[in-house]
């Protein structure tokens, strides 16, 4: 019987500087050939546990071990990792074949394997005409495929992404996310990606890990994460969330903070606890006369902001203010109109108060 | 690297006292401080300890003797204050000069005027103070291009004293030292915003107005780095001082050579030292002070 | 690396304002050039006194130069002191720079101050301790002894120019490097070197070109055995002939030519502060 083993393994690692604690005893597992993503806002840890994984700092305790290997204290250069940085760092004295070529340099490859491997990397990222030219005269989003290919063209075990799209414009970003993702499903590289864009995750991933706080709040597929938030923390960054705070009643009810009682989510907490109850905006519909919905009120448009395809209000019922998202069907509504609004049990997600 | 099964991973949670294995230091922890050693033991051997040694020679024997002759004799106050002075002079003249040339230098949209100015700041810069100093020596000595044009010209009867005394010594000083004023005000000019201005006037002031008022603060910071590196190496100057002040004006500098050379008063020559170490130190600290209370918001 | 960044224009002042400044920036300029460019015709005069304009023109004073031991010898004796104060200071600075830019330890910014004093102490006072010392050791008049004092002196100028370029390299290109597979040597080697390579070339030539020039130092080590500078020194104050302009003009051709090799293939040369 053969014990499966993940990838990568992570377990209890923490790391701290000084008095701020930067990871707080984190455990990740990731499968062979999948993407994970680490989302989170800046200062939650998520760059701190990269670099422990690409070997440029060692824990405080803990380990981290790659296809059987403990490579806790490892030299970066040993650990057979290949990476894409925040900045690409591609070397400006080398032109972009020289830069592609260099981690097969230092493994001492044959020359002619070396050209012969280069020439695939480049023209799988369509630059195999630029391989004479010097960083400096590639634009942006040629740079950083210039990074990736540097960084897969060796065959690494693993691929780590550190937030490597902040610097392009949207349309190239999501370009580059897509390229990335077939670079990655094309060659089954086992990757890491790292991220605040909880767009950009929900788009890459084949599972999100969100870090909050030197701690994940929640490990689970993009679907998972968006619909079924475990946490205050991960249902306000994934995406926008309306939270409502209330207590946890009998029979699948929930006790609002204005003191009104209505049905509530499948409960997950005990009777009397406190928790909130999660509405995604799109989900808040609007009402017909005579439609019925498990929760139904009125309520009066505060704001309006039109996105396009889609239309954003801010309402309000009695004490109550929740985010709606309709699809624009060819009227707006003026600030001050009145509209019935509901949703059914189903689109409410019972999460937890603390992160 | 070493093949450990999963199971073999430590078993050890943090926090138990004693067994937790001590942190091992990061990565690429390359000995930095091992690479700087040579030249600090090059320094501490070649430099601090003559120094020192010179310093120690100050207060042999009779104890504050010689620094009592140092600062009271009223010879001695008389060229630290002499030497101030003209270190004072020559600094604000420097500053006057050379901050429109940082000017220039700094908000020139032309390249290549950018590019001129620099080379004929970097060429004085670089030439030998020698042969610079040589050169005033040409320009305004007795027979030299400004007083023969002036009487040839008719101006004057007489030949002008320009050398030989505190004018000469400044203007020479001036010219080795402006280029010492000028790079630290284009390096902080550059980092002006150059929308700031244009702000300025587009809510009302006056071209002036907005340079007086914020352009020129502004710019302080290198006004300060730049108005301490010039005193404090004017303030040690020797040899332009020597050339062009004839044996007339006494700078320190000139001064402790003396003691050196003809008197071999070396006790004293380390105290006048001392002396003058201490000025360019308490120069040093007053300009940080002042700086450091009146530009917070840097 | 990051593409092209997009250059600010300046803001215009009045014409009338610009004009007058310019003109002002010229004049200063002119200040700055006239006694080097005056030492040109001097050198060329065919008087033996200091006569401004020459009477006439001659070139007996390169001549004069050219042919006398005495000046070739001092100028040969400061080459040599030059080159290996240049091949000294050079390599022991940058390492320093290293250490002071990458180094984690206490009493780093320490250290960075304690470095740049012998730039900041008047030049005298450090003359006359080394000659006291060196003279009780019986070094004075050997070149080697200059050698080391000029190294003393150089050496916070190679700190400051290499200090600035280490500062501005961008470290994460290290890190690539190691990601990739070289060790932290390695990467150093092939990756940051020859980044610096122009730095190191500004810092050597400045290096050298100071120690040639120097003559506070020079004056007090080198006993009977003199240095171009010391000579030309003692020229000056006997006024013997304009022997010494020549000597000058020369000097300022070779200046030119390294500023010209220094914009070739080093960087930084102008000290930014």
């Amino acid at each position: 019987m053969s014990i499966h083993r993940p990838w990568l393994e992570v377990s209890g690692l923490t790391r701290s500087f000084g008095a701020v604690q930067a990871l707080r005893s984190v455990d990740l597992t990731v499968e062979k050939g999948e993407m994970l993503t680490l989302l989170g806002p800046s200062g939650s840890g998520k760059s701190t546990l990269l670099k422990l994984i690409a070997g440029f700092d060692y824990p405080d305790s803990g380990s981290v071990v790659l296809d059987g290997c403990d490579v806790t204290y490892a030299s970066p250069s040993s650990r057979d990792i290949g990476m894409v940085f925040q900045n690409y760092a591609l070397f400006p004295h080398l032109s972009v074949f020289e830069n592609v070529a260099f981690a097969l340099r230092m493994r001492k490859l044959p020359r002619a394997e070396i050209a012969q491997k280069v020439r695939d990397a480049l023209e799988r990222v369509e630059l195999s005409k630029f391989a004479e030219r010097l960083p400096r005269q590639l634009s942006g989003g040629q740079q950083q495929r210039v990074a990736l290919a540097r960084a897969v063209v060796f065959g690494p075990r693993l691929l780590l992404l550190d937030e490597p799209f902040g610097a392009l414009d949207r349309k190239l970003r999501e370009h580059m996310q897509l390229e990335v993702r077939r670079l990655q499903r094309e060659l089954g590289l086992t990757s890491v990606f790292v991220t605040h864009d909880q767009e950009e995750a929900l788009l890459m991933s084949d599972r999100i890990a969100v870090v909050h706080d030197g701690l994940f709040a929640q490990i689970g597929t993009p679907a998972e994460v968006y619909a079924a938030p475990c946490n205050a923390f991960v249902a306000g960054f994934v995406g926008e969330s309306n939270l409502f705070k209330a207590t946890q009643g009998a029979a699948d009810t929930v006790e609002l903070e204005g003191g009104a009682r209505i049905p509530g989510p499948s409960a997950r907490h005990a009777v009397g606890a406190g928790m909130a109850v999660m509405v995604r905006p799109e989900r808040v519909r609007r009402l017909a006369m005579g439609q019925t919905a498990d929760i139904r009120m009125d309520a009066k448009v505060l704001e309006v902001a039109y996105v396009g395809e889609t239309v954003k209000y801010k309402l309000r019922h009695s004490n109550m203010e929740m985010l709606a998202r309709w699809p624009f069907e060819g009227e707006l509504l003026e600030p001050g109109a009145a509209v019935s609004v509901g949703w059914n049990r189903t689109d409410m997600v019972a999460v937890d108060l603390q992160s | 690297m070493s093949r450990t099964e999963a199971a073999a991973l430590p078993s050890v949670s943090p926090g138990v006292p004693g067994i937790q294995p001590a942190r091992r230091k990061g990565p690429s922890r390359l000995p930095t401080l091992l690479l700087g050693l040579p030249a600090l033991v090059f320094l501490a051997v070649f430099y601090f300890i003559p120094v020192a040694l010179l310093f120690s020679q100050s207060v042999e024997q009779g104890g504050v003797e010689h620094f009592r002759k140092a600062v009271g004799d009223d010879l001695y106050v008389r060229v630290l204050l002499d030497t101030l002075l003209i270190a004072a002079y020559t600094t604000v003249l420097s500053l006057l000069l050379g901050y429109g040339v940082a000017y220039v230098m700094a908000t020139t949209n032309s390249k290549r005027a950018g590019l001129l100015i620099l080379i004929l700041v970097l060429l004085p810069f670089w030439t030998s103070v020698l042969v610079r100093t040589y050169g005033w020596m040409v320009i305004l000595g007795r027979n030299g291009v400004v007083n023969r044009l002036l009487m040839s010209a008719g101006i004057i009867d007489s030949p002008l004293a320009l050398i030989n005394n505190m004018l000469g010594v400044v203007i020479g000083m001036v010219h080795v030292l402006l280029p010492y004023m000028i790079f630290p005000l284009v390096a902080v000019m550059k980092r002006i915003d150059p929308s700031l201005v244009p702000a300025a006037v587009g809510l009302g002031a006056s071209p002036f107005a907005a340079f007086l008022r914020i352009y020129l603060p502004l710019s302080m910071p290198g006004v300060i780095a730049g108005a301490t590196l010039v005193f404090v190496l004017a303030v040690g100057f020797y040899i332009t001082p020597a050339l062009l002040g004839g044996g007339k004006v006494a700078m320190m500098a000139v001064l402790i050579e003396q003691q050196v050379r003809s008197f071999l008063n070396w006790p004293l020559a380390a105290a006048l030292s001392v002396v003058l170490l201490l000025a360019t130190l308490g120069v040093f600290a007053a300009v940080k002070a002042v700086a450091n209370r009146t530009m917070r918001w840097q | 690396m990051r593409g092209t960044h997009i250059k600010r224009k300046a803001p215009r002042l009045t014409s009338w304002n610009r004009v007058l400044l310019n003109a002002w920036c010229g004049l200063v300029l002119l200040f700055l050039a006239a006694p080097i460019a005056v030492v040109f015709p001097i050198s060329f005069s065919s008087s033996e006194y200091l006569q401004f304009p020459p009477p006439g023109w001659s070139l007996r004073w390169y001549q004069a130069f050219l042919g006398d031991p005495q000046w070739l010898d001092a100028t040969l004796r400061s080459f040599r002191i030059a080159s290996v104060t240049m091949l000294l200071a050079t390599p022991l600075g940058t390492l320093l720079s290293f250490c002071l830019v990458r180094g984690k330890f206490q009493g780093r910014a320490l250290i960075g101050q304690m470095t740049l004093l012998p730039m900041v102490v008047p030049l005298i006072i450090y003359s006359i301790a080394v000659y006291g010392l060196f003279a009780q050791l019986r070094l004075i008049g050997s070149w080697f002894a200059i050698v080391l004092g000029h190294t003393v002196y150089t050496i916070p100028y190679v700190v400051v120019i290499m200090t600035a370029a280490l500062n501005t390299f961008d470290e994460s290109q290290e890190r690539a490097a190691m990601s990739l597979g070289a060790s932290r040597w390695t990467a150093v080697m092939r990756i940051t070197f020859p980044q610096l390579w122009p730095s190191i070339v500004s810092a050597a030539f400045l290096a050298f070109i100071s120690s040639f020039d120097e003559l506070v130092i020079a004056m007090f080590l080198g006993g009977s055995n003199m240095t171009l500078p010391k000579k030309m020194f003692d020229n000056i104050l006997n006024e013997i002939d304009p022997t010494i302009a020549a000597v000058s003009v020369l000097q300022i051709v070779m200046v030119s030519a390294v500023l010209v090799l220094v914009s070739r293939f080093g960087a930084g040369a102008a000290p930014k502060t």
